[in-house]
């Protein structure tokens, strides 16, 4: 089963409305989850939303790009919500007291699908202070996204996702927050 | 009060350890009286020590058989420290060489996994078979002439082992055979988590890995075995009605399970008491708690014609467990959602490798099995249960790597390494038939004393053996 969706080939310029939409949107939702709005975030997902971190591993030239089928998240709407309920309840340990969290988007890339749907590649700089500890842990990946439109209020709202990371080691401690 | 503790005595034959600071082992582990000081855990020489004394001595998880199904088929890992490759060579064997060229100790192999008979050294250009042997050497006779003898010139080879699919190797040449390391008992109840079906277990991708900072043995200790933290750590499932409601009484109805000469220990009872049911009615019941699709389970059922193997499957089929040093396994499913049809996931099993990076960080290795005779969508959703509960975003584990994170902290600074752990919870014997030492109850501290015992008896072992009993018998065949 292939991880990465076919790249869509309409590309958005960095002037047209559109594009200013969808970086809007993936700067609001950095917003929301550096500020454990995780709620609000949740409701900016559809109810059939694949959201998926795969495994990657270091191979050489010429065998493909590492990353497999399998994930570290490979989750559905009724996971996700698992997840919000962890840390906007304080159910777990992880995350109480919370980290404090920046998510830096760019190198944004916008294409058309369809009438009703966008892909977005963006890079994501994720830093992570936690506790007391002097260094950050830190994330770099790309977000390959698909956004569509809502029927009803015309947002966009995030369809799949697949976050591309370049550690095939993780240097973090866990994955309890969302890239 | 004094609890009396049920662990085997320390053994006889041991050389003393001191620490640079005077301080003897011995004070820092005492079985007996049930203390084992934080120190253990974080003291940098005495992890010095474990590398030479442990890690060197004994067999190390490597790789599961399916990672390396086809001939010429490597992966990349370590043994203790040591790079190594492991290989399936042309014969159908698997290899473990160390990934050090022979020639000036480069890196010879730079990738996870992939396929390849031979692995060019990128510096010299040194050749090398997946078995190890030195095949060739770029202007070999202009360099050394005709009297090079590429026989001793090949990649160091460890010893491997091979059981339940699971790959062990190590750098002892004088310890017993892995069957030897394993035991009679724990082979017998590894049937029952790895051997259930025809075409056995596989893994579902590659491994997770990821860094905490915490010491090697808090992960092992937790799998060796702490059943009294689910309530408090992964309270949210309890919370979200993904699980029943546990009573600390509902402990006592968890079994343990171990082989105190080797340190191996596990919890059995996920799968609660069967008492006055009829067999075939409770083995329907295990089969669904474990997720065995009903096509699976006449193979299922083939495999358990021995009696002591159909009552272990029922009465203490391993949940938790830890193979003493470092290789951990969960045989549980968990739930992921709410409301999810009782007995809808199928089996799956967690096995991990906690890698002592240093004496205050670990890298944790997790790989998914699942059956590999099963129906693709089978395989699917085990894989997906597993990584939704396990592994670094796993909605159980986010929070032990967490807290022991914050054990590490904690112990760093000269009090907190003084202090001496708690571990006076016991629970008793059990006699019965089934192998090993059994205890009902899940509640005790005894299983982990035992692994402490064993491994205060390799860091005091003599230097030429590292048998259990202080007998080094020679070793067997791979």
């Amino acid at each position: 089963m292939s991880v990465v969706h076919e790249r869509a080939t309409t590309r958005v310029a960095l002037n047209d409305p559109l594009y200013a939409e969808v970086l809007g949107w993936l700067i609001d939702e950095a917003e929301l989850l550096d500020r454990y709005q995780y709620d609000e975030w949740l409701s900016l997902v559809t109810l059939d939303v694949t959201y998926r971190l795969p495994v990657r591993t270091n191979v050489y030239v010429g065998e493909g790009d590492g990353i497999s089928d399998y994930c570290h998240l490979d989750e559905n709407h009724e996971t996700l919500w698992v997840r919000v309920r962890r840390i906007v309840d304080n159910l777990g340990w992880a995350e109480d007291p919370p980290s404090r969290t920046k998510r830096f988007v760019s190198n944004l890339r916008v294409s058309v699908v369809d009438d009703n749907e966008v892909e977005a590649l963006s890079y994501l700089w994720f830093t992570r202070s936690r506790g007391n500890l002097p260094n950050y842990e830190t994330v770099a990946c790309e977000r390959r996204d698909r956004l569509r439109r809502d029927g009803e209020s015309g947002r966009f709202k995030l369809a799949s996702r697949d976050v591309i990371v370049d550690q095939t080691s993780l240097g973090i401690t866990n994955l309890s927050f969302f890239l | 009060m004094s609890v009396k503790p049920m662990v085997a005595p320390q053994r006889p034959g041991a050389r003393s350890v001191t620490l640079s600071d005077g301080t003897a082992l011995d004070d820092l582990v005492r079985v007996e009286q049930r203390q084992v000081a934080t120190r253990v855990q974080s003291d940098p020489e005495i992890f010095e020590l474990e590398l030479e004394r442990i890690f060197d001595k004994t067999w190390v998880f490597v790789a599961h058989v399916s990672e390396i199904p086809n001939t010429g088929d490597f992966v990349t890992r370590y043994l203790g420290r040591d790079p190594v490759i492991v290989t399936r060579s042309d014969n159908g064997e698997v290899n473990v060489v160390l990934n050090v060229c022979a020639h000036r100790g480069s890196e010879v192999c730079r990738a996870d996994h992939g396929n390849a008979s031979t692995f060019q050294c990128g510096y010299h250009g040194w050749t090398y078979k997946n078995t190890g042997q030195l095949l060739g050497v770029p202007a070999q006779k202009v360099y050394y002439g005709k009297d090079f003898d590429k026989g001793k010139h090949g990649l160091k080879k460890a010893r491997v082992g091979v059981s339940h699919g699971l790959v062990f190797a190590t750098w002892n040449e004088d310890a017993p055979s892995l069957e030897e390391h394993i035991g009679e008992t724990m082979a017998f109840y590894y049937d029952l988590i790895f051997n259930l079906t025809d075409d056995g277990m596989e893994v579902a991708g590659p491994p997770q890995r990821w860094t905490v900072k915490a010491n090697w043995k808090i992960a092992s200790e937790n799998f060796a075995v702490d059943n009294t933290h689910p309530m408090t750590l992964h309270k949210f499932a309890f919370a979200l009605d993904l699980l029943p409601k546990v009573e600390t009484s509902d402990l006592n109805n968890l079994t343990l399970v171990s082989d105190p000469e080797r340190g191996h220990a596990f919890m059995a009872g996920i799968i609660p008491p069967f008492e006055g049911i009829p067999e075939d009615q409770a083995l329907d019941i295990t089969f669904a708690i474990l997720g065995i699709p009903e096509e699976m389970k006449p193979q299922v059922l083939a495999r358990l014609q021995d009696p002591l193997k159909r009552k272990a499957f029922l009465k203490a089929l391993p949940s938790i467990c830890n193979l003493f040093p470092n290789f951990s396994i969960i045989n549980i499913n968990l739930p992921t959602e709410r409301g999810q049809q009782p007995f809808a996931i199928p089996h799956l099993v967690s096995i991990r490798m906690w890698y002592p990076r240093a004496a205050d960080e670990m890298e944790i290795w997790s790989w998914t099995l699942v059956m590999k005779g099963a129906r693709e969508e089978v395989k699917r959703i085990a894989a997906l249960t597993s990584l939704r509960t396990f592994g670094p975003a796993g909605t159980f584990e986010q929070d032990d790597a967490w807290i022991w994170s914050g054990i590490q902290r904690g112990i760093g600074g000269l009090q907190g390494r003084k202090q001496i752990n708690c571990y006076l919870s016991t629970v008793p014997l059990l006699d019965t038939d089934l192998p090993g030492t059994v205890r009902f109850g899940g509640t005790g501290d005894d299983t982990v004393l035992e692994f402490y015992s064993k491994w205060r008896e390799m860091m005091l072992a003599d230097g030429t053996t590292a048998g259990v009993n202080g007998s080094g018998t020679n070793g067997g065949g791979n």
